[in-house]
């Protein structure tokens, strides 16, 4: 039996998390007189979650035990494996991603999807820059054309398009 | 006798030229809308049901209930073939459906997933016509004792997705019910977790929750995986193998059951009908270590199971007028709208309506699996199309989708910030399923237990004064107790250390 991939932090900050919500849910006030107030579903789910946490520590605990009995020398923190040199890799993405949304709500949705197209195109798929940007405006076009033009989905105003 | 003639009759009505015009367009509709997340049916048709106004009545309700069940079917599409599921119902058609596809077998995933949303569609309509005048009375037994017992049990099963630690899908289970007590209550209209935002206070919208957690954190899982596309290399056959649909057969058959029964429910939408459904299929299996990793059984049950929650919501509709889901909420709205009440009445006194609009199910299931059976090779294509293509679109397509739905910027700011906490549940190997059950049926827990506290002055006891609660109560731990016992079996675990290798 294996134990999985960063027990003890997770189970710690289910703790934490748990007796947080339970202790704020414990606050709110029964202004209205009713038998069960706002605050006791929510409470009650915080306890579950720190509960939740525990088991998940304990869990950790057993298994981690059973593995020493088994295979003394053996590393119980199984880590889910991640591509050589792409470690940075999601820290970066999720910036742009960010910077996409950022940009299609306050400027524009088709320049926003240009630049991921783009992007994607360079840095993913390792295109040529003339084909990353081909791929970009065509993206771009096709976006602006099917959601914009014939679907007419209500889309953040584009303050260039 | 009489139910089989007036059935013919409603038949001979949805068949005609102009019905069958409307309920393809209906079901082509419904596919897209479910094919762009975030666009669910409800929405759907939502938005549609104003442009129905100027038809008549037989022709509207044909067309907006195309649209739902064509929806239904459109979200499995993206569910298989991006991990991107449209709509609720085909959130646990992702583990296997998606599965596959990574195996080069999205087309036979797409193939049994119109083949048993079509067998279910005709079971599920059957049963309908069959059993509604005996099956209705039992949905007024629920009342608030009954629906939290019953929801509890939804919940256990789908704790029960976890994979190798329960734990973890309590976590997940806990952290949906959590998530969704966000914003103001709704008995008394005070603001819980909302730390003074306005925008927290109108509560967490469940798109962008269900967008980010699955669309967002697999553009940042995949983005590690130094993978080019979803499937590297040939194609494997775009239809199911003769094994393969054998194996279906059964669960389309037991899914088909499950997702009419709990249709039935008011308040359990398909969703947990198709998680249930998945969950009794694991357990029946004798390869249960399969589900996740591909198995076919596990994109044909839930899959007949939403489309069968369909038919069965529709009979405390027809027969009661109560809408069991926001989806048939809307089509209440329908019928509303041009003077028909569903209800103990309406065959008496519209048969001309709801006989056709029974019949034009079996229509409108049969057009369904004409139009997306054929372009299954065109679907299944888009699992070879490179990663650097596949992610801008599934990102411009996640934004629309989420935006959309409220032209809310807050929305798409859920959507990111669920995006990484989706990345960073996979990465700890926190199941998210659990947790998109949990966020549907939470308001409805909620409500239920807050009831039956009321009704029982506070305490818990009043629990025992409902023979049919109770049943469900022990059911719910009884199958808690059956998932530890088989947990802990050494030929589980070590299959599922197998698993993690």
């Amino acid at each position: 039996m294996k134990s999985l991939a960063r027990s003890v932090p997770l189970g710690a900050v289910t703790i934490v998390l748990g007796i947080a919500a339970a202790v704020l849910a414990s606050r709110f006030p029964n202004n209205h007189g009713t038998a069960v107030g706002p605050g006791a579903f929510p409470m009650l789910v915080g306890i579950g979650i720190a509960l939740s946490g525990a088991f998940i520590l304990i869990e950790d605990q057993v298994s981690r035990r059973k593995t020493a009995r088994a295979e003394p020398d053996a590393d119980a923190d199984a880590e889910v494996p991640e591509a050589p040199g792409r470690a940075g890799f999601p820290i970066g993405l999720s910036a742009g991603i960010v910077a996409f949304c950022v940009v299609s709500l306050t400027i524009s949705l088709t320049l926003s999807a240009a630049f991921a197209f783009t992007a994607c195109g360079r840095l993913l798929g390792r295109f040529r820059w003339l084909w990353s940007i081909v791929s970009g405006l065509v993206g771009a076009a096709v976006v602006h054309l099917v959601f914009r033009v014939l679907l007419t989905v209500p889309l953040p105003a584009d303050r260039i398009f | 006798m009489d139910t089989l003639l007036a059935l013919v009759d409603g038949l001979s009505v949805a068949i005609s030229p102009i019905h069958v015009v409307y309920a393809f367009v209906g079901a082509l509709i419904g596919t897209l809308i479910g094919v762009l997340p975030g666009l669910g049916p409800t929405a759907g048709m939502a938005l549609l049901i104003p442009l129905s106004v100027s038809l008549d009545p037989v022709s509207a309700v044909i067309m907006i209930a195309a649209i739902y069940y064509g929806a239904m079917y459109g979200g499995s599409t993206t569910a298989i073939l991006m991990n991107v599921p449209g709509e609720t119902s085909s959130v646990v058609t992702v583990l296997d459906g998606y599965a596959m596809a990574r195996k080069g077998r999205g087309g036979s995933a797409l193939a049994i997933a119109a083949i048993g949303s079509f067998a279910a569609g005709l079971i599920s309509l059957v049963l309908l016509v069959l059993l509604a005048p005996l099956l209705a009375p039992l949905a007024l037994r629920f009342g608030p004792l009954e629906m939290c017992a019953l929801l509890i049990l939804a919940l256990v099963a789908a704790v029960n997705l976890a994979g190798r630690s329960l734990p973890r899908g309590l976590l997940s289970c806990l952290l949906g019910l959590l998530i969704a007590t966000v914003g103001s209550d709704p008995e008394t209209a005070q603001g819980r977790f909302t730390f003074g935002s306005f925008d927290l206070l109108a509560g967490i919208n469940f798109i962008p929750v269900v967008v980010g957690l699955f669309a967002i954190s697999e553009v940042l899982i995949v983005s590690t995986s130094g993978a080019k596309s979803i499937f590297e290399g040939k194609l494997d056959r775009l239809y199911p193998s003769r094994s393969e649909m054998r194996r279906s057969v059964a669960p389309i058959g037991r899914g088909s059951v499950i997702g009419f029964v709990m249709g039935l429910v008011p308040g359990l939408s398909p969703a947990a009908a198709s998680f249930t459904a998945y969950d009794v299929e694991r357990r029946l299996s004798k390869t249960p270590e399969r589900f996740g990793k591909g198995a076919i059984e596990g994109v044909a049950s839930p899959e007949a199971a939403n489309n069968s929650a369909v038919g069965g919501g529709l009979v405390p509709l027809l027969t009661l007028g109560i809408p069991t889901s926001p989806t048939i909420a809307v089509l209440l709205g329908a019928f509303l709208i041009h003077g028909i009440t569903p209800g103990p009445l309406i065959f008496d006194e519209h048969p001309e309506v709801a006989w056709p609009f029974i019949a034009s199910m079996f229509v409108g299931n049969v057009i369904l699996v004409l139009l997306n059976l054929p372009l299954v090779g065109l679907w299944a294509r888009i699992v070879s199309v490179p990663y650097a293509v596949i992610l801008p679109v599934i990102m411009v397509v996640s934004f629309i989708g989420v935006y959309s739905v409220n032209n809310r910027a807050f929305d798409v700011v859920v959507m990111l910030v669920f995006g990484v906490l989706g990345y960073v549940m996979r990465r700890l190997q926190v199941p998210l399923a659990p947790m998109i059950l949990a966020m549907v049926v939470a308001p409805m827990l909620e409500a239920s237990f807050r009831q039956s506290m009321a009704l029982g002055g506070g305490g818990v006891a009043i629990f025992a004064t409902s023979p049919l609660a109770i049943g469900l109560l022990v059911a719910a731990l009884v199958l808690l107790a059956a998932s530890l016992r088989a947990r802990r079996a050494p030929q589980h675990q070590a299959l599922l250390d197998v698993e993690d290798d």
